[in-house]
Order: structure tokens, then C-alpha cells, then sequence
């Protein structure tokens, strides 16, 4: 094309409306610096099309594969047609002849105003941020979030750091924004059956005043959500999701409400309502001190859920236990959230408190061998294989996943989330390290830390399931393929009768 | 007309609700309720107060006075059958002024210089990957625009307006230092 300046002349004859054109025959112009663009996104010249129809990659999907050609941001929607054509062209025949790749939506073109558009990046920050910014914060992207991976202290390392909050949290108290957590609320007689349908376990018979943990399936039975469903009245239930999925959840629930036509109504108040986390042995005694509610075994038990001033401000709090400690879910509208903080970290700071970021957190929930949606599952993993059956409720009449679930349970899981933990203390895997047996793939790391409370390297690993029974010797390629050993454990690795957080007593 | 300008001053008290019964509990309760969906009124009587109708069963109410809503809040909390609380903490500001128009062309899929006034229109739609509500106000010539949004996108959303307005001409006001 370089040498045939005729190609992309134009054409003084007049077209007929009616007549089939529907582009330019050839649409690239030679360029006197030799660089013709066709594909912005991937920066494909013509050269590199000629080469690769040269190299014998000279079928539209062979090119496309080869050449990545289309493959970019717009998806073939400027480049694909000009590089069929210049595939035509080298192979002298016309474009009719070499067929299409697969077309997937949107099937029109993106309009150039879109390209030509401002970016725009924006960021979901808190009520806390300027809290966190002020407690010198260590900033770690959460979906379109921003959110504290771990709170920096003068003469602290950032490995330090965490592991100072996490002691803070197993032998005092720690403090975390959980604001980043979906909350809907959902109200109306049959909230009940709403929930019973949308989640895999029960809700309807839910006591008032209770809490439960709750699993999102989809249709083909795969875990895609989880959260706490609590339930603060009769016909009012307060429930959250995780952060990542947040909206999609939200906007699934307003699908499967509009689909079933039940007398409820869902409102989604993840930006309008803020949420912490209040943990350590001393949790209780200080939060006692500055709310109505009474915190008493008794009249607060493990799971409950209550509804009183924290602070002069109006609060739900959830008694849950992600990170294996008593603990309380404080829930409070956003406007009041900055207020009820600061009172909760002055309380606690004479008891040793730290506020605390999502790397401890994650430890503390390893630790308990509780699993994060979306990185210890992955789109293909059950509750079977989670390890979740607990959370599903066959029995019901209904519910989304539940027919896959009977053929999955039929057919017995394909891999297992097991705990593990590292022989070797000196060297650690990384999450997505592969686990090799007789030379094969037999699973992976999922999550893994150093534990300092456990003296070990802990992890969970979704093994093959001869593998994932507890005394089992696995071993994991490392970086540099290096082997490393270790052995399958039950979970919880800490506190496995669950008496801290159920009872705040000593393990 | 006057100059562009973000406004992030906010001082209102806000109020949601939905449900089956939403409208017959306004109505009973005095508060003229605009019969159209995605429409909004400002009833003449009491404090300045906004009801704008978001959808069949769903309102928003927003006055200036903080004690105007209190009675309806307090109402609502005795969980009247059929009508649900709609917790609103949004992030609200208003844009006005010469060029409001080429600002909003910029952010918005929304030809708002095209909208009826008379038909007293609320806009749901994306700003910026945001979504947000939005009530035209004024003449024709002098509009201004009082939008709502998550108020966790608040900050992020009026930096990036607001740098927008700046380079537009305009000025930003209402910010607490």
C-alpha cells in the first residue's frame, strides 16, 4: 500500500442512496514516516498484519490471535474490519471470502466522542477518611475504594505495623472501618420469603433480634456473595455484602424482587449508613461504657443483633465475629460515623487499642479459616467445595442454585478449601502458588500469611480432594519453582471451639 | 447571568421513604405529593420543602429548615404499614451559571439545557460514573441545578467537578476549610 498511492482515492461519482457500499474499499493511506496504524489499542501497524499474514497466520481468526489484532479497550470496533482488509488484500481475494471472528456486544461502533471523552477516575472514600489520613494510614485500593492496609507508626516496619494491630485485637482491642461493606436494608411481610428464595439458607425463621450468615448463589450453584443477614423486626431485615460486590448484589436482589413480585421493598444504604468493627478481649467493658444497650451475655448473646445510642448516635449493632475475638458491628448513619470513631478510639486507647487496616484483618480471619468471597472461591467454586454446606438449607422449597446444588452434591466435589500450614519456617508460598502432585496440578494457595499468634505460616489451599484431608502432606511450587512442604489442618487454626468470640473467654 | 459555580454548602435535612402506601402516607400526613412519577413539587405552604417522586412508590424529601421534616420522620418511625424509612445522608451541591450547560455536556449523558422546566422534571442518571438525582430550578435563562449523590462519593465526585468548573471559569463555594 505503501507504493500504490491510488488506494483510498476518492470517488467524484454520485452514489445512489439505494446502493450497497457499506465502507471504503481500502481504507489505509500510505504515511511518510511508514508508521500506519491500525489497531490504536494495541498499537498494530500494517507491517505487523503483512507479517503476520507471512508467517502463515493468514485466516481472520489466526491473525487476530497472532497479532492481537482487535483485542484492545474497543474490541476490534475501529481496527477489525480495516485489518480484514488488509488481510484480503495480501491474500488477494476479497474480504467476503475470509469470513469474520466472533462479534460480541456492543456490535456498533464506539463513537469517536467516547474516545475523545474526558477519563474520569472516581474514588469511594468513607466517612472516616479523614480519620484514617490523620492516623497516618497506609492507602490500599477495594474495589473503587480506598481503604487502610495498615496504620504506620513512628520506628514501625509495615510488617511491624500489622502485627501490632493484630495483637492489639487478640489480647485488647482493635478498631476497623468496615464502612466499604454493602448494607441493605429490606422491609415488607414477605422480607422473609424474599430472602429465603434469594440466599441459600433460612431467614424466615430468623428470631427477631438475631443474626445469621448469609450465601449468595447463582443459578449454576457457584458462590458469589456472602455477608451477615440480620434481622432488627418482624418485618425488617438489615444485611450485609461484600465490598466488591456490593452493587451487583443490590442490583441482582432489585432483579430477583422485581422477577417474583413478593410485598417487600429493598433499599441500599452502603454509602448512607457507616460500619466498624469493635474487637479485642476488652471490647465489651469499654463499649459498655458509652451505650444504652446492655452488653451482658445474657441480654446480648453471640450473633444477636440490637438497635441503641453509641455515642448519642442512634446504632445497630451486630455481635459477629469475622476476626475471631468478641466483637461488635457497630452500623450507624454516615453523618454521625466520624463522632462515634473518635469516641470509640478514646475509649480504647487507655486499654492499648489500634485502629486497625485490612491486612491485619485479613490475618485475624485466616487465622479462623474464614473464607473471602472471590479470593479463596473462584467462578466455579460450590458451598460443597468452600466447605460452606453448613450455610445451605436444602430443605427449602426454593432457592437460587439450589437445582445445580442437587446435581452438584450428587456428584461430589472436584477440589476442596482445606487449611494449611507451612513445614518449612523459613520460607513462605504466595497466594496463586500451585500445589503439584506426581507431577500434576492439584490445586492452589488461595490465602497465606505468617502468623505470629500461631508461630507458623498458615493458609487455606483449594486441593484435589484425596489431598485435603487434615494430615495430609502436600507440596507447593514456589517462586523460582522451588518445592515447598506442607501439611493439611483443620480449621479453625485459632481458637477452634470458638469460645473467645462467642463468649469472650480465653482459648 | 451570573458566573459558573459548584456550591457544595449544605445545611438541608433530608428525608426517604417508599413502599406500596408511600403516597396515601404523604397525602395523609399534608404533604402534597407529586402525582407523576420522576417529577418533583414544592408544596407553597410551611418551610421551603422539596418532594420529589423517584418512582412509583418511592420519595425523597428535602427542606431547608431542620425541623421541617422532624414530624414526618418521627411518624415514620412508628413503622406505619406499607411505608418503609429511606436513610439519606447524600452528598448534595448545586451547579449554576454562565456555561453550566458545556460543564454538564462533559460529565452527563443528559441534555439538560433541553429539559422541560414546566414539566418540573427529576433527572436520575450518571455523573461521572456516579449516579446521582438532579432537579432543574430557575428560568430558562438562569438555571441552576441542585443534584444528590452517595455520600461516599462526595469527595471524589466534587474534586473532579470541581476542577472541571475551574478550568471552565468558574468558582467553588460552600467547601469547609
Amino acid at each position: 500500500m505503501r507504493s500504490e498511492t491510488s488506494f483510498g482515492a476518492g470517488s467524484a461519482a454520485p452514489i445512489e442512496r439505494s446502493t450497497r457500499r457499506p465502507s471504503h474499499p481500502f481504507p489505509i493511506f500510505a504515511h511518510p514516516a511508514g508508521k500506519n496504524f491500525v489497531d490504536f489499542d494495541e498499537d498494530l501497524q500494517v507491517k505487523d498484519l503483512e507479517n503476520a499474514a507471512q508467517e502463515g497466520f493468514d485466516s481472520s481468526e489466526l491473525l487476530k490471535r497472532f497479532s492481537t489484532l482487535g483485542m484492545g479497550p474497543s474490541q476490534g470496533k475501529h481496527s477489525h474490519m480495516n485489518g480484514l482488509r488488509i488481510l484480503a488484500r495480501v491474500r488477494r481475494v476479497r474480504v467476503e471470502e475470509l469470513g469474520l471472528t466472533t462479534f460480541r456486544p456492543m456490535y456498533h461502533p464506539v463513537p469517536l466522542k467516547l474516545l475523545a471523552g474526558r477519563g474520569f477516575n472516581i474514588e469511594r472514600r468513607t466517612p472516616l477518611d479523614a480519620r484514617h489520613r490523620a492516623l497516618g494510614a497506609v492507602w490500599m485500593p477495594a474495589g473503587n475504594w480506598r481503604r487502610p492496609e495498615y496504620y504506620t507508626v513512628a520506628g514501625e516496619s509495615r510488617e511491624q505495623s500489622i502485627e501490632a494491630e493484630v495483637e492489639a485485637v487478640r489480647t485488647q482491642v482493635g478498631l476497623i472501618d468496615v464502612s466499604t461493606l454493602g448494607k441493605i436494608e429490606l422491609y415488607g411481610p414477605q422480607a422473609g420469603t424474599f430472602l429465603d428464595r434469594a440466599y441459600a439458607g433460612s431467614y424466615a425463621n430468623l428470631k427477631v433480634g438475631m443474626t445469621r450468615y448469609g450465601l449468595m448463589l447463582d443459578e449454576s450453584g457457584v458462590i458469589v456473595d456472602d455477608g451477615v443477614i440480620a434481622r432488627p423486626g418482624a418485618e425488617r431485615f438489615y444485611f450485609t455484602t461484600t465490598t466488591g460486590g456490593s452493587a451487583t448484589v443490590f442490583r441482582e436482589l432489585l432483579r430477583l424482587n422485581a422477577l417474583w413480585g413478593l410485598d417487600c421493598a429493598l433499599v441500599n444504604v452502603t454509602g448512607h449508613r457507616a460500619a466498624f468493627n469493635f474487637a479485642g478481649p476488652a471490647s465489651r467493658e469499654i463499649l459498655q461504657s458509652l451505650t444504652d444497650l446492655d452488653l451482658g451475655e445474657a441480654s446480648f448473646p453471640y450473633l444477636a443483633a440490637r438497635e441503641g445510642s453509641i455515642a448519642g448516635v442512634q446504632a445497630r449493632v451486630l455481635r459477629v465475629g469475622f476476626v475471631g475475638e468478641l466483637g461488635y458491628e457497630i452500623h450507624v448513619p454516615a453523618s454521625g460515623a466520624a463522632h462515634v470513631w473518635q469516641v470509640l478510639y478514646e475509649a480504647g486507647r487507655p486499654h492499648g487499642l489500634r485502629p486497625f487496616g485490612v491486612e491485619a484483618q485479613r490475618l485475624l480471619r485466616l487465622e479462623k479459616g474464614h473464607l473471602i468471597v472471590g479470593q479463596d472461591t473462584d467462578g466455579l467454586t460450590d458451598p460443597f467445595e468452600a466447605g460452606a454446606r453448613w450455610a445451605v438449607s436444602m430443605k427449602k422449597p426454593f432457592f437460587v442454585g439450589q437445582r445445580s446444588l442437587k446435581i452438584l452434591e450428587s456428584r461430589g466435589p472436584r477440589q476442596k478449601l482445606a487449611g494449611i500450614e507451612v513445614l518449612d519456617a523459613a520460607r513462605a508460598p504466595k497466594e496463586c502458588h500451585l500445589v503439584i502432585d506426581r507431577g500434576a496440578i492439584a490445586g492452589r494457595v488461595t490465602s497465606v500469611a505468617r502468623s505470629r499468634t500461631l508461630g507458623k505460616t498458615i493458609g487455606l489451599a483449594m486441593l484435589a480432594p484425596p489431598l485435603a484431608e487434615p494430615g495430609s502432606e502436600i507440596r507447593i511450587r514456589a517462586e523460582g519453582g522451588e518445592m515447598l512442604a506442607a501439611r493439611v489442618v483443620a480449621v479453625p487454626f485459632y481458637d477452634p471451639g470458638n469460645l473467645r468470640q462467642r463468649a469472650g473467654r480465653a482459648a | 447571568m451570573s458566573a459558573l459555580c459548584l456550591d457544595v454548602a449544605d445545611t438541608a435535612a433530608r428525608l426517604g421513604l417508599k413502599g406500596p402506601r408511600a403516597a396515601e402516607w404523604l397525602t395523609a400526613a399534608g404533604v402534597a405529593a407529586p402525582a407523576r412519577a420522576n417529577t418533583w413539587s414544592c408544596p407553597p405552604a410551611g418551610p421551603a420543602l422539596l418532594v420529589a417522586r423517584l418512582g412509583a412508590s418511592e420519595f425523597f424529601l428535602e427542606a431547608h429548615d431542620q425541623g421541617a421534616l422532624a414530624s414526618l420522620a418521627a411518624a415514620l418511625a412508628a413503622e406505619p404499614a406499607g411505608v418503609y424509612p429511606v436513610l439519606r445522608e447524600d452528598f448534595a451541591f448545586r451547579l449554576s451559571g454562565t456555561g453550566v450547560h458545556d460543564v454538564l455536556a462533559q460529565v452527563c449523558n443528559v441534555d439538560f439545557a433541553g429539559l422541560d422546566l414546566e414539566a418540573q422534571p427529576v433527572i436520575m442518571t450518571l455523573m461521572i460514573g456516579v449516579a446521582v438525582l438532579a432537579v432543574p430550578d430557575g428560568r430558562n435563562d438562569a438555571r441552576q441545578y441542585r443534584f444528590w449523590c452517595d455520600p461516599t462519593f462526595g469527595p471524589s465526585l466534587s474534586e473532579t467537578l470541581g476542577a472541571l468548573i475551574v478550568e471552565y471559569g468558574g468558582t467553588i463555594t460552600g467547601e469547609s476549610a
